[in-house]
């Protein structure tokens, strides 16, 4: 029974069988070419599908020309085995495996009889000279016509013994090879062993750690042992703009150095043409120190391009070509938004070229103060942008007037439709133009110090009745519109352009100002302009002005004397009027007091947040981008810019240093939380994009030496003044750092969060 | 498991804690008491914050107030024993039941004056004002010194401080701390205030770096750098204080981040303000400290226009933090030792402009706290008036526009969270000059 079935069965297989010849199939594993080394194994195997008789029979064919008992055998099982030589030629032979159920059903591959891969055991010398040399190698596993490579390239080898060979060769290369050894045939490739090439020339260059200033050259020297030519081609990295040098070895500085002045010279011997030797050249200018502070005052901090021009033209004349440049452009009042009013005054306060009048309107933005938390839009602050800007070298007189009449303020401190539109005139503006822009609380005298009576309270300046006496002066102006014409009302909210005057809702009664009289029924424009006169002719103005001004620019903690010369420089002179900004900033920025460059120590003003940043930049060649995009970072560090907290802006001209007697206006901003959000800031600012910002390149390349470093983010930032502590320490810790990027962003950040670099000094 | 750098962090946390000097974390402080300034920027109207609900008085609001009268069926009513009764801006359903169950009291019209004042004196130009009224700025400032003209500088929240420096004992903990920027209300003669940010632990970025011999190497060189006398006072400043943020960071790291809260803190500034302060209060007894003064505060009170929205949306935002604020401190079983209380610039005027109102002076605060007697409106609640009218009673306004002539001083008001704080009554009269004139010095709304 059982038999019978299994007849069946086989008679039914065969039938199928023959009925579906082509589903019969045979693969080989692996199928793609092998290589066996001599003597070694490979084992086969084969899938057979569409038939139940799984059967194969396995076969050899050797190439054309080689006799079949050349190239080893294989069993039924599958198992190669090559042969004890390579095939002639390491020609491929053909291992092919056949279906019983379907002779016809074959699959192939093809194997290559390799040699063994040698092992390297030493290469000797491990260090040779330039030129010829010759090699020992030693190892196991060569075979005749074996080669040494050196760094990839075969040497002429002559092979010894299975355990040696011997080669020569030339070489022109300094440093380390590697050398391996190749048996013929593919894939018998050794490891590799390092070989030293060294030069036998000894090349030095003097002098070392030389400084030289821009535009200066030094003389050096290279000097050769070890050949009788003594001849030397000379370099200098980045050349031209990191200076020449000429083929005696004379190096010429560039005018405008590089950023961290550091310059590297090579010199190549020509007896070889390989080996060389380096060394850097410090850029220094014995001036930097007195350029680099008068431009930290009277700009937003010098670039290397400002210090070259500063230094060819001195600083009188730089000071008088800054009054003659052409204002940067601001958006139009119309169009603007936020974004392009912040961009605009942070722009040109970084790249323009009126630096002097952009460092005057950041301090004049800090004394008459509008703020985009109120003005919302950018129409509405660009226009007191524009008057800041416009006015920064005029008469303080035109600018109060401006000031008062502009649409910005008009809105900021409720200036505008005072008295326009009914009720009790606006008392905003009249108290604010009074203790912020002109004369502030107390009676001063010429060098600032307060008035005080018999029991040494301050004389105040003003009464609550002048206050009111002011704002009816001011009564009756509105926003203009279009058409520049006022209607029976308040007109909306207008900006491009000043207020105009209100018909008929002006206050005509008499006033007396500051103990000034104001006669009754004086047209509108007529009260004003008797109000400004009193204010801008107030004894007070000189040394207010001046002391605000030289806090803004110079030092928190003038002496009197020097805020008097400058009062005095306000209040004019037979040659001078009254009030002209252009006196008073020359007064303030060529005072003795100013132009010590080894000041006291009470000397010096904290940076805000936006000046941090921009002398940073401009030092460095960073651009931040637009600063729209990163402005709310500014609120974190308590400068939201052209958005301070209130009409005393963004800190106190009366601000203390915390538990000391000396002023620090900005150091309302520079507290704990600030001090660390702004570090954090800075740190991104180097490190983006990571692993650090491409314009600190220079400071890379030249990183592995801690000393050039630091030396050269001292030139760059500090001029050379970095304290001796903060130098040891930033040295003591490059070290550590995990590579020459680390070791950049680590003196970066230590220099630009330290005090000495926080306080423009 | 510790990972090597979270182990230097309690390293240098240690070695922070020994360098301060005498901190015995350990320790509890036993008579642990703090003070919490909420600042109501821009002048909050008081007129809307409590109204009275007597019909008649109710009727006199609501003609004087016109559009911006809250509806009597939205005031979230309050009973106050021997006032009558009132009720509460709708944006306040927590500090309702806050006040319901005694722990908030209101004090009606207080504001800054040099001396008792009544309406006849404002017309005596020899009488003795506070400068500048009605002005932001200087207002600002004045409630917070405490002192009634300006260019003062200190603030009376540290000057009171200054008198309880033996409850600190040697602690190098911050005992003054604004939230966000800083504020004068914490700067003492000795006292110094110092400005946080809510959780902002003040870790510096550039000091988390691979590998942690470079972190720690940099980390040194800081300290050396902030550190070294320069020569030059301005830079020795500038350095300070960064050598004391270095020196706050482990301290306030070892807060409890996430100590357990009974209810979560909103997600708005004055919420994670008030957040930030009770976790730093939640340290008092590991750091020894035994006074504290806070300073927080919401701006956008300012509402010369769009009043109804805005102040509803900043005043349930106020409602909410407190709530959770004392909630917190309720559930740590400290309630009793902190008192939360408000200022504002002013009050405003009664009279509306359009669909705001204008600056004015007196205005309603709030008191917050387990040691307050709560559940009670103290001082004089100023009868609602026909403005144009306004002279005929007694004292209560100061112009025809229905702003608040202050019946309380703001000295009065401060001086009794200040003797619950601990100034002796020799103190009180230091740290809030106008105080002599009046004749009562505490107004009983602490227990």
């Amino acid at each position: 029974m059982w038999t019978m079935i299994g007849i069946m069965l086989a008679l039914l297989s065969s039938l199928m069988a023959d009925a579906a010849v082509a589903a019969v199939t045979v693969a080989i594993d692996p199928r793609n070419p092998v290589a066996v080394v001599v003597g070694g194994s490979q084992q086969f195997s084969a899938a057979v599908a569409g038939t139940t008789n799984t059967a194969v029979t396995w076969s050899l064919m050797p190439p054309s020309g080689v006799s079949a008992g050349a190239i080893g055998t294989i069993d039924a099982r599958g198992k190669y085995t090559a042969p004890t030589a390579p095939l002639p030629g390491f020609a491929s032979l053909t291992v092919t495996v056949t279906s019983a159920a379907q002779p016809t059903v074959s699959a192939s591959n093809t194997i290559t009889v390799r040699n063994p891969t040698p092992v390297l055991g030493s290469v000797a010398p491990v260090s040779v000279s330039l030129g010829a040399f010759n090699l020992t190698v030693a190892g196991s596993g060569f075979v005749n016509g074996a080669r040494v490579l050196w760094n990839g390239a075969p040497l002429t080898t002559t092979f010894v013994s299975s355990s040696k060979l011997t080669s020569t060769g030339t070489t022109t290369q300094l440093g380390s090879v590697s050398v391996t050894v190749a048996n013929p045939g593919p894939g018998a490739v050794s490891a590799g062993l390092a070989v030293k090439v060294t030069s036998s020339l000894a090349l030095s260059i003097s002098p070392i750690g030389a400084s030289v200033t821009p535009g200066g050259t030094t003389q050096f020297q290279a000097t050769v042992t070890g050949s009788t030519n003594k001849a030397v081609t000379w370099s200098v990295v980045g050349s031209p703009t990191a200076g020449v040098i000429d083929s005696s070895g004379v190096y010429t500085a560039p005018v405008v150095p590089p950023v961290g002045g550091l310059a590297t010279v090579y010199a190549v011997a020509a007896a070889d043409g390989v080996t060389k030797a380096a060394t850097t050249i410090s850029i220094q200018d014995p001036l930097a120190i007195t350029y680099g502070r008068f431009l930290e005052q009277s700009t937003f901090g010098p670039t290397p391009a400002l210090m070259a021009h500063v230094r060819q033209v001195g600083i009188a004349a730089f000071f008088n070509e800054q009054l003659a440049t052409p204002e940067s452009s601001w958006p139009a009042s119309s169009a603007a938004t936020r974004a392009s009013a912040i961009d605009a005054f942070f722009g040109n306060a970084l790249n323009g070229a009126d630096q002097l009048r952009q460092r005057v309107i950041f301090a004049l933005s800090e004394i008459f103060v509008v703020a985009m938390n109120k003005n919302t839009n950018g129409n509405e602050i660009v226009p007191w942008l524009q008057v800041l800007s416009r006015n920064a070298f005029g008469s303080y007189r035109t600018l109060l007037k401006e000031m008062t009449l502009d649409a910005s303020m008009g809105k900021y401190l409720d200036l505008a439709n005072s008295g326009v539109a009914g009720g009790a005139p606006n008392e905003n503006y009249p108290r604010e133009v009074m203790q912020l822009f002109s004369i502030g609380l107390a009676l001063l005298n010429l060098d600032g110090s307060v008035q005080t009576d018999a029991q040494g309270n301050s004389l105040p300046t003003y009464t609550q009745t002048d206050v009111q006496q002011m704002a009816k002066a001011l009564t009756g102006w509105t926003y203009s519109n279009a058409s520049g014409t006022a209607g029976t009302g308040a007109n909306f909210n207008y900006y491009p352009g000043p207020m105009i005057p209100a018909p008929g809702k002006h206050v005509t009664s008499a006033k007396t100002v500051l103990g000034r009289a104001i006669p009754a029924n004086q047209t509108i424009q007529q009260d004003l302009d008797s109000a400004i006169d009193i204010l801008f002719n107030h004894t007070n103005v000189g040394p207010f002005v001046a002391t605000r001004l030289i806090r803004a620019l110079v030092t928190s903690n003038p002496s009197p004397v020097y805020i008097a010369r400058v009062a005095q420089a306000f209040n004019g002179s037979a040659t001078t009027p009254r009030g002209d900004m252009r006196a008073v900033l020359a007064a303030i920025l060529f005072d003795p007091e100013a132009r010590n460059d080894t000041p006291p120590g009470t000397f010096g003003r904290l940076r805000t947040p936006m000046q941090h940043l921009i002398t940073v930049a401009r030092a460095l060649g960073l651009n931040p981008g637009a600063a729209s995009q990163f402005a709310y970072l500014f609120y974190a560090m308590n400068e939201g810019l052209l958005d301070a907290p209130s009409v005393f802006g963004h800190y106190s001209p009366f601000f203390h240093i915390p538990r000391s007697p000396l002023f620090g206006p900005e150091f309302q901003i520079y507290a704990v939380s600030d001090a660390v959000n702004r570090a954090n800031f800075f740190y991104a600012l180097v490190y983006n994009p990571w692993p650090i910002n491409p314009t600190l390149k220079p400071f890379v390349d030249i990183a592995a030496d801690a000393a050039a470093l630091t030396a050269a983010i001292d030139t760059a930032l500090l001029y050379g003044r970095m304290l001796p502590t903060t130098r040891a320490a930033i040295l003591a810790s490059l070290p550590t750092m995990y590579d020459n990027n680390q070791r950049v962003l680590n003196a970066f950040y230590l220099t630009v969060t330290s005090g000495e670099y926080l306080v423009q000094h | 498991m510790m990972s090597r750098r979270k182990f230097l962090q309690l390293s240098a946390t240690v070695g922070m804690l020994s360098k301060l000097g005498g901190l015995r974390p350990a320790e509890a402080a036993s008579d642990y008491k703090a003070l919490v300034c909420l600042f109501m920027f821009g002048g909050n109207d008081g007129h809307n914050l409590v109204v009275p609900l007597d019909a008649t008085q109710y009727a006199a609001y609501q003609k004087a107030r016109g559009a911006l009268a809250l509806p009597l069926n939205q005031l979230l009513p309050i009973t106050v024993p021997s006032f009558g009764s009132f009720g509460l801006h709708y944006a306040l359903p927590e500090l309702q039941t806050l006040f319901n169950n005694r722990k908030l009291a209101i004090i009606s019209n207080v504001g800054v004056l040099a001396r008792p004042t009544a309406y006849r004196n404002l017309s005596d130009p020899t009488f003795q004002l506070p400068s500048n009224l009605r002005s932001h700025a200087d207002q600002v400032v004045m409630m917070q010194t405490g002192v009634t003209n300006a260019g003062n500088g200190s603030g009376w929240g540290g000057r009171t401080l200054d008198g309880l420096q033996a409850n600190n004992g040697a602690s190098m903990f911050p005992v003054s701390i604004a939230m966000n920027s800083p504020a004068i209300y914490c700067v003492g003669a000795v006292t110094q205030g110092i400005t946080l940010q809510p959780g902002n632990d003040l870790d510096q970025n550039a000091l988390s770096i691979y590998p942690p011999a470079a972190a720690q190497a940099r980390a040194a060189a800081q300290q050396k750098i902030v550190s070294a006398v320069s020569g030059n006072a301005v830079i020795d400043a500038a350095n300070q204080v960064m050598n004391t943020a270095v020196a706050l960071n482990p301290i306030l790291k070892s807060a409890v981040a996430n100590a357990a809260l009974p209810k979560p803190f909103p997600q708005t500034s004055i919420g994670q303000q008030l957040l930030e302060i009770a976790r730093i209060i939640s340290l008092n007894a590991q750091f020894a400290v035994g006074r504290q003064v806070f300073f927080c505060g919401l701006s956008g009170f300012d509402t010369h226009g769009g009043q109804a929205y805005q102040q509803w949306d900043l005043l349930q935002q106020t409602s909410k933090a407190l709530d959770a604020f004392y909630a917190a401190l309720q559930f740590w079983g400290i309630d009793s030792r902190v008192t939360a209380f408000t200022l504002s610039d002013f009050g405003r005027t009664l009279q509306p402009s359009g669909s705001g109102s204008d600056h004015g002076w007196g205005n309603h605060h709030l008191v917050l706290g387990g040691a307050v007697a709560g559940g009670r409106i103290y001082g004089q609640f100023p009868l609602m008036t026909d403005y144009a009218n306004f002279n005929a009673l007694a004292d209560d306004y100061a112009d025809a526009r229905g702003t608040l002539l202050p019946s309380t001083s703001l000295a009065q008001y401060g001086a009794t969270l200040a003797r619950w704080f601990g100034a002796t009554d020799a103190q009180l009269n230091g740290i809030f000059p106008p105080l002599a004139t009046f004749a009562t010095h505490d107004l009983g709304f602490m227990a």
